[in-house]
């Protein structure tokens, strides 16, 4: 029986704009563990918002409609829709209203209108079953992104939604907690005949969990449900795509050091990385690999004074928290996990000439631009606006406008997210040769592997609060 | 009190002391502010601060209006420098008697404050530690561009319009899939009510300070 | 069934929490004028021109009206926004001041002016002129009593007013102009118009 049917939906951001969903005709059986998956920026995100009655209310036009139960969701009032459909969202901490995480099911259960002396019960039950009681009256910031989203689910349990929407709700967050969630909500689909959409690029762990595979195709801007076939081959190849560990040299003891930990401690409430000693070298190409929410992108910050420490962290012998911002800058740089953080003016030929403008030497000129924007697949894009650039657009370019700024020292924090295979070549052979001909030190963040130990140096991997090179990558 | 009753007696005292030039009135309401801090246990560090921060401008407007104003009134100046001081610990007074928390929902409650202003002004002040960092990270990456950013650069509000955008889109539908309705009925798990003392303490404050202010005090 | 966002009057809730999140900015932004306010108020008080201290920097604390009417067009847009700014400062500042709130709300109403006398019609360079104009009026006469600007030298109130319109102008008018035609440009408001 089918408990979400999608009928002939369209849907526009902009009018203008070509459709993100396109003659959409799609139904979810009751009571099913769906994966929902595809490149990342094709539509899952807006497909599940549609869902959850949150589009076009907040953002764009739709044609078409969509029920659950037999009920079309833009006709409910929230409170009575949030009853029926809820969701987990993307960044951990951008979905709670108030401070703390039991005060957060008090407000959503006022809202539903709950009586008073009903929401106790309800509330303790919820936070429980999500394994936030220990930490129900912290406040929302000193929790880390795993905590968040286990609230998040108490939340959807608080709300008793027949129908569970997951958008990207492990992107942030540590393997633990990954799989506390997924066992919880196995638990809701078996025990308490939920039905639950996990919109995920990640395919590791799902496949004994589910029942149905739906593939978004970016193309046609549709969706559709894979039979036993395909689904196989995509988890296989899935599989395949993850394990193909290379060897790769480790750091011999000779090499002169860019930074040095000594005694390296870094986190907000418990260290992530704790005690570490060692050194990253200068004019290679270093890969750094470990789960999320390890604390890579605390190291990174903590090397661009965006993070206090204890311990010791050098630049070529002196102590990072004693540099001056505006002169280390010159030095080391930060390319940004979001792209859009990098960018200062509006369209590509601006933040092109903005970089030129200041960049360290004239090793970039303007036709070695243009010949690497073509690389990029990025040439003809001069007028247009930066923040309407694809993810995968963004990242690009905003490699690209890094290293015309020609710092010595460059952080690179995820910047092949998004991107295709040809693409990331292209990223990895850009920042080989900036470390090779330019003499450039490059030290990257990536979850994307694939060929990656052909273009590096070392390989340094965090697990476990510690820092250490591998010989595998 | 109940921080809406509290709230109204704050403002229409502040608004009265601004009409009026009575210097008693001015150093009674700080007097009063300071009973009611300590009784709520203000920490010492908070009545240095209350001395310390309007000290400027009020010995600023001193100087001012008695050496420099037409008039070169005394009196006068010491109206102005302690209207500012009573204005301080007004705030004090009304800071230690409750909470951010409290006040939003008693406003909510008994003031009838649209639940939208409400919750959406609770909701945005969990950004605030993402909010200082985010300045930060703006000033960092364009110092990695070669650029210094200053509080009166366009770019610097810009970039944070622009995750302010972010952010509000992002919460906004995240409570809305919390079930919540803007300026729809709710239920609440505490009802704030206001007990009757409150409407006697407000009375006896108003004719108070129109007795001091319409007495041969100056 | 053709679905679409509708604009209106009303304050939604992305609203609320959008002006709310940039009067923080601002608040953590401009925290650094402070010590600046302070260092001139010292300097002018030998003077006895202490008041100019507050006129100088008075158009940056102003500016979250004028901005919030650019960025949702709305009537009372220049109010609330300005008015919630106020409720921003006195909850971080961690000062409930009453003058603070009273205050924002004279500011905002001054703001909203500029806006009403163009129809809610104009959003460019001559209805935030307008708009600096009318708070700079509105705040003033508020002064005047307020902070006993009416005790000083004829003189020293049109020096006081020329100051603070000025100031008005630079940050309400002119720096929020810059602003909101970068965020024009960048189209990112356009999706909330739909």
């Amino acid at each position: 029986m089918s408990k979400i049917n999608l009928n002939d939906v369209t849907f526009h951001y902009e009018t203008t704009l070509p459709p993100v969903i396109e003659h959409q005709t799609l139904s979810f059986d009751d009571g099913t563990f769906n994966l929902l998956t595809g490149p990342s920026g094709t539509g899952k995100s807006t497909l599940l918002k549609l869902i959850a009655g949150l589009y076009p209310a907040f953002m764009g036009e739709a044609i078409g409609t969509i029920t659950v139960n037999d009920q079309p969701v833009v006709d409910l009032p929230a409170s009575k829709r949030a009853q029926l459909v809820a969701m987990m969202f993307q960044n951990p901490s951008q979905q709670f209203a108030m401070e703390t995480p039991r005060n957060e099911l008090i407000f959503t259960l006022e809202n539903l209108q709950v009586p008073a002396d009903k929401m106790d019960a309800r509330v303790s039950d919820a936070l429980d079953f999500a394994g936030v009681t220990d930490f129900a009256d912290r406040r929302f910031t000193t929790l880390s992104g795993g905590e968040q989203q286990k609230v998040s689910l108490a939340v959807i349990v608080a709300l008793n939604a027949e129908v569970i929407l997951l958008d990207e709700p492990f992107a942030n967050i540590d393997p633990d907690a990954r799989l506390f969630l997924l066992t919880q909500l196995t638990t809701l689909v078996k025990k308490y005949h939920k039905t639950i959409i996990v919109a995920d690029h990640d395919l590791s762990d799902y496949e004994p969990l589910i029942d149905q595979l739906y593939i978004f195709d970016g193309e046609r801007h549709q969706v559709h449900q894979a039979d036993a076939g395909e689904a196989q081959t995509r988890f296989a190849a899935f599989e395949q795509r993850q394990h193909q560990p290379a060897p790769i040299a480790l750091p011999v003891a000779e090499l002169s050091p860019e930074f040095t930990l000594d005694g390296f401690t870094v986190g907000h409430q418990t260290p992530l990385i704790n005690d570490a000693s060692l050194n990253i070298p200068q004019d290679k190409f270093v890969v750094l690999t470990g789960a999320n929410g390890t604390g890579k992108s605390t190291l990174f910050d903590a090397l661009v004074k965006l993070q206090t420490y204890t311990g010791s962290l050098q630049w070529q012998g002196q102590e990072i928290s004693k540099l001056r911002a505006r002169k280390y800058a010159q030095h080391v740089a930060l390319v940004f996990q979001q792209a859009a953080s990098q960018f200062l003016t509006i369209t590509v030929a601006e933040e092109i000439a903005l970089s030129l403008k200041y960049q360290q030497t004239a090793a970039w000129t303007q036709s070695r631009i243009d010949a690497t924007l073509a690389s990029l697949d990025l040439a003809g894009r001069d007028d247009q606006v930066v923040y309407s650039l694809s993810e995968g657009q963004k990242k690009k370019l905003q490699v690209l406008l890094m290293l015309i700024m020609d710092v010595p020292t460059l952080l690179l924090d995820e910047p092949l997210t998004g991107l295709d295979l040809v693409s990331a070549h292209t990223v990895l052979k850009l920042l080989r040769h900036a470390v090779l001909e330019e003499h450039h030190t490059v030290l990257m963040i990536t979850h994307q592997l694939t060929d990656v130990s052909q273009y590096a140096d070392y390989h340094l991997h965090l697990n476990h609060h510690q820092l250490s090179y591998e010989a595998s990558l | 009190m109940n921080p809406t009753i509290l709230l109204i007696l704050v403002l229409f005292v502040g608004v009265e002391i601004s009409f009026t030039s009575v210097i008693w009135a001015n150093v009674i309401i700080i007097a009063i502010s300071v009973l009611v801090m300590l009784r709520h246990r203000a920490p010492i560090l908070s009545y240095v601060r209350l001395l310390l921060v309007p000290l400027i401008p009020a010995v600023g407007i001193w100087f001012s209006i008695r050496y420099f104003s037409t008039a070169q009134s005394v009196h006068f100046a010491w109206v102005m420098a302690t209207r500012i001081y009573a204005y301080a610990f007004l705030g004090g007074l009304f800071t230690f008697s409750t909470t951010t928390e409290k006040t939003l929902a008693s406003l909510e409650q008994n003031a009838h404050i649209p639940s939208t202003f409400v919750y959406g002004m609770l909701g945005a002040f969990n950004f605030v530690p993402k909010i200082r960092s985010e300045v930060k990270i703006i000033r960092a990456s364009a110092q990695m561009r070669g650029i210094n950013l200053h509080f009166w650069s366009p770019q610097l509000l810009f970039k944070a319009i622009v995750a302010a955008l972010n952010w509000s889109e992002n919460l906004a539908e995240a409570m809305t899939s919390h079930g919540f309705t803007e300026n729809a009925p709710r239920t609440h798990r505490t009802v704030i009510h206001i007990p009757w003392w409150n409407y006697a303490i407000t009375a006896v404050s108003v004719i108070g300070l129109q007795l001091i202010l319409f007495s041969p005090l100056k | 069934m053709q679905q679409k966002a509708a604009h209106s009057n009303r304050w939604h809730l992305r609203d609320v929490i959008l002006i709310t999140i940039t009067s923080i900015f601002m608040g953590i932004i401009f925290f650094v004028t402070g010590f600046l306010y302070n260092g001139l108020t010292l300097a002018l008080t030998p003077l006895g021109m202490a008041p100019f201290a507050n006129d100088i920097l008075l158009g940056l604390w102003t500016m979250a009206g004028p901005l919030a009417a650019f960025m949702l067009q709305k009537v009372g847009a220049a109010t609330i926004g300005e008015l919630l700014a106020s409720a921003v400062e006195a909850i971080i500042g961690g000062q409930w001041g009453p003058s603070t709130l009273i205050s924002g709300f004279v500011q905002g109403f001054g703001s909203e002016l500029g806006f009403t006398f163009t129809l809610y019609r104009r959003y460019d360079m001559a209805s935030l002129s307008l708009s600096a104009l009318t708070t700079a009026i509105v705040t003033f006469a508020w002064d005047l009593v307020r902070s006993g600007y009416a005790a000083y030298h004829p003189w020293m109130i049109v020096a006081l007013f020329i100051t603070r319109f000025i100031s008005m102008w630079v940050f309400g008018a002119l720096l929020v102009s810059a602003v909101t035609k970068l965020l024009d440009r960048s189209h990112l408001l356009d999706r909330r118009h739909a």
